[in-house]
């Protein structure tokens, strides 16, 4: 009796190190996302060319039943400091569905100066 | 019995209160093992995650500095004015051109002594414009190589780019052990040597002495980056700078392989293209560090070239006159036909008798129009000379053709009253890099920066080729002999050109004179018709 109610606290637990895991996990991800398209932004001339950018950057990440969609928030590109920030919204289904922790939206933001412009004559 | 039975059941109400004691034991350890675990594996990620956002804004600002790093500029030497940005500085992206100018000059300069054409201030000319290009290298070395500069370039970016998963000073910034930095040397290095350099160059715009190291890249010829080559037993370096490349990360090895310090190029102060920098968290986890290399690229190439140099065409005309083989007077005449110009008067004859001769003059230039048919005026090859003159406009501009010059000297009005003309670029960009080649008369409007009365020329005039000769024509010649047994005797024109050309380094921006000597002899034998 004592075992099972022992199992009734360590299988949630356990389940939801899982999810916690798979936060984790997801998070790193989104961050790298967001820091590679941040990058792929920093060539462009544009503003219209870096949110292209960033989004092509982004579709090469594969979706999953974890990840189900990774999208690019509106670029902040700022020509004349020099630099572009990309911010992206990760959505993640829980491996392991709780009570209203079934579903995360993750966020991350990385900035890059721009690369694309000569150098002044 | 019954007690054996009683402490049977004692011992078994034991056995069952130790096995529950057990359980609760193993789940109480199984649940703090798993939220121990959980934590665990949180901080990991916290220290992971901390140390790729340290990694990632030391990329960023490595990526700073090789964008930034062409905003380091210096002033440029008044010999350099033409090659500098439109500020009159010079920085990384325009250095080459810099030593692209003192290339040009120290190879005309080593063509006219293989020539015989140099003259006593040559050698000085090109030593000066060597040590003044050398002396924006170096100032702008410093400037490249300095630490601070460095740092500032860095924090810029980096010093935004918060560790934010690690707790405490969160900042990644540069400089934080100072005691353990390299030297400036080791945090800059000259990559992608043999490649090519932002100078665009056509092979045929140099001096047939000087071989410049090249290379190809989509129908282009640049100049070889940071491979040494030579012109007036001067070495000259040129930065690499790929064609189509951005600011870009490189891999640690790769820099170390290329470092100043380790492989160095010349005297040790060739501009360099990459540069390393390290960035620090001072976090409670500890102290997290990266490094990251990049490659600086301007993104701009430039032609090799003079900007603010000139090519002068002159047309100088004299008339020898010979009495019974002797040259009794020498005269100069315009550039228009003089029909009765005398240049001997009352010169008595052995025969007996005075004589006065006359010559019509300036025959050649009859037919007035464009500077190209005063240039062709009498019969002869002028594409050599003109070949000559297309060299050094290409110093100018690399991409001029002959058939653009021909066409130019035609379209050109020839005007009588002007022995000089000059050959030289309008500019419309800031920094002189879009070459318009004009030609306009001595008199006329020239630019602002051109110089006529600048430093003399450090080349030595000498003939290149002639005019073919021909015999009365297209000048004439008559005489009257007073008082002797005829009135006139025979008497014949031999008008012939030659073509002078006196070579310029462009270090005083003459880059030469090409004078088209034309003569007319004027014979009066003194023997009877």
């Amino acid at each position: 009796m004592e075992a099972i109610v022992g199992f009734v606290v360590i299988i949630p637990i356990g389940l939801a190190a899982v999810d916690v895991a798979t936060l984790i996990s997801t998070s790193q991800s989104n961050e790298q996302v967001a820091e590679q398209a941040a990058r792929a932004a920093a060539c462009q001339r544009s503003k219209e060319g870096a949110q292209k950018a960033a989004e092509e950057s982004v579709q090469q990440t594969p979706t999953s039943n974890i990840i189900s969609s990774i999208l690019v928030d509106p670029v902040q590109y700022d020509a004349t400091k020099g630099e572009v920030t990309v911010s992206t919204t990760m959505q993640v289904k829980m491996p392991i569905p709780m009570p209203f922790l079934n579903q995360f939206d993750l966020h991350a933001s990385a900035m890059q100066p721009i690369v694309a412009f000569p150098a002044s004559i | 019995m019954t007690v054996r039975t009683t402490n049977n059941k004692t011992r078994l109400s034991r056995r069952q209160r130790t096995a529950s004691g057990a359980s609760l034991i193993l789940v109480i350890f199984c649940a703090l093992g798993l939220v121990a675990l959980v934590v665990g594996v949180f901080q990991l990620y916290r220290i992971m995650g901390g140390s790729r956002e340290v990694r990632n804004a030391v990329d960023a600002g490595a990526l700073n500095l090789s964008k930034r790093i062409f905003e380091l500029r210096v002033p440029a030497d008044s010999n350099y004015n033409d090659v500098a940005d439109s500020n009159g500085q010079v920085g990384m992206s325009n250095i080459n051109r810099v030593w692209g100018k003192a290339y040009l000059i120290n190879a005309n300069i080593q063509q006219m002594q293989a020539d015989g054409q140099l003259g006593p201030n040559g050698l000085g000319n090109g030593d000066t414009a060597y040590q003044a290009a050398q002396n924006i290298n170096d100032q702008l070395f410093q400037e490249v190589s300095c630490r601070t500069k460095h740092s500032d370039f860095f924090n810029q970016v980096a010093g935004f780019k918060q560790a934010t998963l690690l707790s405490g000073d969160t900042t990644v910034s540069k400089d934080t052990h100072k005691g353990n930095q390299e030297s400036p040397m080791a945090t800059i290095a000259m990559v992608d040597r043999g490649d090519e350099s932002n100078i665009v160059f056509n092979p045929n715009q140099l001096p047939k002495m000087v071989k410049a190291s090249s290379v190809q890249h989509g129908n282009k010829d640049y100049l070889s980056g940071y491979t040494p080559m030579q012109a007036n037993n001067k070495n000259f370096s040129f930065t690499s700078f790929h064609v189509g490349e951005m600011p870009h990360l490189i891999s640690q090895d790769t820099f170390d392989k290329n470092r100043a310090d380790h492989a160095p190029i010349g005297n040790g102060t060739v501009i360099p293209n990459a540069f390393k920098i390290d960035g620090t968290v001072e976090a409670t986890q500890g102290s997290l560090g990266a490094v990251a290399c990049a490659v600086a690229n301007p993104q701009r190439q430039y032609s090799l070239a003079i900007p603010h140099s000139y090519v002068v065409v002159n047309f100088h005309n004299t008339a020898k006159w010979f009495v019974e083989g002797k040259q009794v007077n020498q005269t100069n005449y315009g550039n228009k036909p003089e029909p009765s110009k005398q240049g001997v008067k009352k010169k008595q004859l052995t025969t007996g008798g005075f004589l006065d001769g006359f010559a019509s003059l300036g025959n050649e230039y009859s037919s007035g129009g464009s500077l190209w048919q005063m240039y062709n005026a009498l019969p002869g090859d002028h594409m050599t000379p003109l070949q000559k003159i297309l060299q050094r406009v290409q110093e100018i501009d690399p991409n001029y053709t002959i058939t653009q010059l021909q066409g130019l000297m035609q379209k050109t009005n020839f005007d009588p009253t002007v022995s000089a003309y000059f050959i030289f670029p309008v500019y419309h960009s800031p920094d002189q890099t879009d070459p318009q080649i004009q030609i306009a008369a001595a008199n006329g409007s020239l630019p602002g920066w051109l110089s006529k009365n600048g430093p003399p020329l450090d080349g030595i005039q000498m003939s290149i080729g002639d005019e073919t000769m021909t015999k009365d024509a297209p000048n004439t010649c008559t005489d009257y002999i007073t008082g002797g047994p005829f009135t006139s005797d025979k008497h014949y024109t031999q008008v012939s050109g030659k073509f002078l050309w006196t070579p310029g380094s462009g270090y005083g921006q003459c880059l030469g004179v090409m004078q088209m000597a034309r003569l007319t002899e004027i014979y009066f034998t003194g023997q009877p018709n």
